[in-house]
């Protein structure tokens, strides 16, 4: 019988054991069995007897017999080689699927894992590429660096050895360091004199940044030298005032190799001639009759002295601001300035111009004119300590055009003649402060009559629990140590010929809020005592202790003689302003007032006082 | 006889026949022939894959004895081949009685 066994595919590691030999042995004994009966079948059909023992040509016909039974099992049988294969696979079909499976995943988890690594390697290749490049760039900007600095390192050493160098300072009187040189200043006149002045060195030191920041500050004496000693190497900045000039130098200066250690510095020695100058205004008809007044910018042109540029120390690089009035003469000089308040929850701007001293003068520069507003006078007060009791007054402006006239942009006042410079302003702009006047006009009745003053007069009172209740919602009966202040800002102001519809709505609000306090009116209280008019008031409620107190503070005009007589009483401690008893009683203030007050000791100062 | 029809009633034949008790291979094949009276003539290897199958399902259980040097496989009925065969016994009865009422066949007086 042929060996089945050698007809399996081949040994698996994952197949049974016994699964090969399994198979071969059911085969075979199937196999035996059907030969067995094919054997006995043939005898039957050849010996019927089946006695005696088998010849020679007996075995040969046997072993051809066999030959043809075993033909016969199979045929019946069919192939066994065949079967046995089928067995073995249909055993094995789980486990083979399962590794065709894996090998599957297998080969598609390779594939991907070579494909990202082939994109890795890309992104790698790419990323390689770009730091090239970049390598590329740094070195060839470090390459540009080398040759700028062996550029420098050159000049440097031909500025260092050529003969028309300026000599360098003294070695054995100052020592330069590496990378400090001597510098010393000298301040002269254009005859070669000493000038007195102050000087001052700023800046940084070469590749130092913020952190070595140099700032000399000296003044020179009699002979008109500032010695610094060692000073880094840098680039600073060099302001030199001269003193008796009142002017002032800005120029740049290096110290370094090669560079100086000794500086001159040619200076004015006294202020250019003072002139007078007038700005003549032409408005149209209507408010040529205003007398209006104008801020004039102008700015201050430097002059040559020594071929330095000299300017005037106190306006320096800003502009210096004047008010002129409408004969054209110059008033004052004036600051523009703006505030921002918030009442009842509207916020306004304020543009106004506080006045820093009266009849100024002016210099014999050349000036060139920025900016040109109209000055609207309005009510307000100015607490200011450069208040000089004439212009006390806020401003509404305008700005203006300005049209150069026949003397052009630029105004040169010579000492000794009329400096009159015609304003042209371009019409449209007349036209806007026209309507400036018309909405402001309510505010423009207060002025200032000459021989009066604007005061502050405080009053003090007590509130009843009603009045607190309504002013201070919710703080009844609270005791505080603290003070809860209501600034009004009233202007107690009724406009003579201004319509109704142009008075501020809260003039009509506060006037009423002040009925609920328990003092008398203030009003008429004042203006019994003075004759003035009130400009300005502020009312306060303060919770020093268990009774809340109001305050009401105005500003009122007065006469010289009344503001003497206040600013003594506040001197003294003590002020007593008492109503008119009858309708004709003159006010309190008289002579035998001030008698009292003169005799009475003079008070320490007070926080509460006005 | 076709042998589509043979082989579709296989696995009923099998079980049948295992039914009666452990039987092996070749006993399995002589047992079928006898009692078709010769009628069912089928390769005798193509009984083994029938067998391996049904064995793979749980239908048949085995053991392996001695007989005359070689080793023999038996085959025998599991409770769960007893089910199945139960049930393929009510569905041929079924079929039988539909192929025969429309052949116009008497099947228990034939």
């Amino acid at each position: 019988m042929h060996d089945l066994a050698t007809d399996l595919p081949p040994p698996r590691d994952d197949e049974p054991a016994s699964l090969r030999q399994d198979i071969v042995d059911e085969l075979a004994d199937h196999l035996q069995c059907a030969l067995r009966r094919e054997l006995l079948a043939s005898r039957g059909r050849q010996s019927p007897d089946g006695g005696g023992s088998p010849t020679r040509r007996e075995t040969a016909s046997e072993d051809s017999s066999f030959r043809t039974e075993w033909q016969h099992v199979l045929a019946r049988f069919g192939n066994p080689a065949a079967v046995a294969r089928k067995l073995w696979l249909d055993a094995m079909q789980e486990r083979l699927m399962a590794q065709k499976i894996t090998l599957l995943l297998a080969s598609v988890a390779t594939a991907a894992v070579v494909a990202l690594s082939v994109l890795m390697w890309q992104a790698q290749q790419r990323a390689a590429e770009a730091q090239r490049l970049a390598n590329e760039a740094q070195l060839a900007l470090i390459q540009q660096h080398e040759q700028f600095s062996a550029s420098i390192l050159k000049t440097l050493e031909s500025l260092r050895t050529a003969p028309s160098a300026p000599a360098p300072a003294p070695a054995a009187a100052s020592p330069a360091a590496d990378g400090w040189s001597p510098l010393t200043i000298k301040l002269v006149s254009e005859d070669g004199e000493p000038v007195a002045g102050k000087i001052r060195v700023y800046g940084n030191q070469f590749g130092g940044g913020d952190k070595t920041q140099i700032n000399l500050d000296n003044a020179t004496g009699p002979e008109g030298v500032v010695d610094f000693g060692l000073v880094p190497y840098g680039n600073y900045t060099m302001s030199v005032t001269a003193t008796a000039a009142n002017e002032t130098h800005t120029e740049r200066i290096m110290v370094g190799p090669g560079r100086p250690s000794e500086l001159n510095v040619v200076c004015p020695t006294s202020p250019p001639p003072e002139v007078e100058m007038k700005l003549l205004f032409d408005p149209p008809k209507t408010l040529k009759a205003e007398r209006l007044q104008y801020v004039v910018e102008l700015a201050v042109v430097p002059r040559q002295i020594g071929g330095n540029n000299w300017s005037w120390a106190e306006v320096g690089d800003t502009v210096l601001s004047l008010c002129v009035d409408h004969t054209g003469s110059l008033t004052h000089r004036v600051r523009l300035d703006h505030s921002i308040s918030t009442r009842e929850g509207r916020t306004s701007f304020n543009l106004y111009a506080q006045f820093l001293s009266a009849a100024p003068t002016l210099r014999a520069y050349s000036y060139q004119v920025r900016k040109i507003s109209v000055f609207v006078p309005a009510i307000g007060y100015d607490r200011t300590p450069d208040f000089r009791g004439r212009v006390d007054q806020w401003a509404v402006v305008a700005d203006l055009s300005y049209v150069p006239g026949e003397t052009g942009a630029t105004l040169e006042p010579r000492t000794g003649t009329e400096n009159s410079f015609e304003i042209n302003v371009v019409e449209a702009d007349w036209n806007t402060a026209l309507q400036l006047f018309r909405k402001t006009s309510y505010a423009r009745h207060v002025t200032i009559p000459a021989g009066m003053q604007a005061v502050d007069i405080a009053i003090d009172g007590t509130l009843s629990p009603d009045v607190m209740k309504w002013l201070l919602p919710g703080r009844e009966g609270r005791s505080a140590s603290s003070s809860d202040r209501i600034p009004v800002d009233v202007l107690f102001v009724e406009p003579a010929s201004a319509a109704a519809d142009e008075e501020p709505a809260t003039i009509k609000a506060l006037v009423r809020s002040a009925e609920l306090l328990v003092l008398p009116d203030p009003r008429s209280l004042l203006q019994s005592a003075f004759p003035g008019r009130i400009n300005h008031t502020d009312r306060s409620v303060e919770t020093p202790g268990e009774a809340p107190r109001a305050r009401i503070t105005v500003s009122v005009l007065v006469t010289d003689a009344q503001a003497d007589a206040i600013r003594l009483a506040r001197q003294k401690g003590s002020l007593s302003i008492r109503p008119a008893e009858e309708e004709s009683a003159t006010p309190t203030l008289d002579e035998q007032v001030l008698e009292e007050l003169r005799a009475l000791p003079d008070a320490e100062p007070s926080e509460s006082r006005p | 006889m076709d042998h589509k029809l043979l082989t579709g009633t296989l696995e009923l034949i099998m079980l049948e026949v295992l039914s009666q008790g452990p039987s092996y291979g070749y006993e399995i094949v002589q047992t079928v022939l006898t009692r078709s009276g010769g009628h069912f003539e089928l390769k005798e290897g193509s009984l083994y894959p029938a067998l391996h199958r049904l064995e793979r399902q749980k239908l048949l259980g085995s053991y392996w004895t001695e007989h005359e040097g070689r080793r023999r496989k038996y085959y025998k009925l599991t409770a769960a081949g007893r089910k199945t065969l139960a049930a393929k016994r009510a569905e041929w009865k079924s079929f039988a009685t539909g192929v025969n009422g429309v052949l116009g066949l008497d099947y228990g007086t034939a």
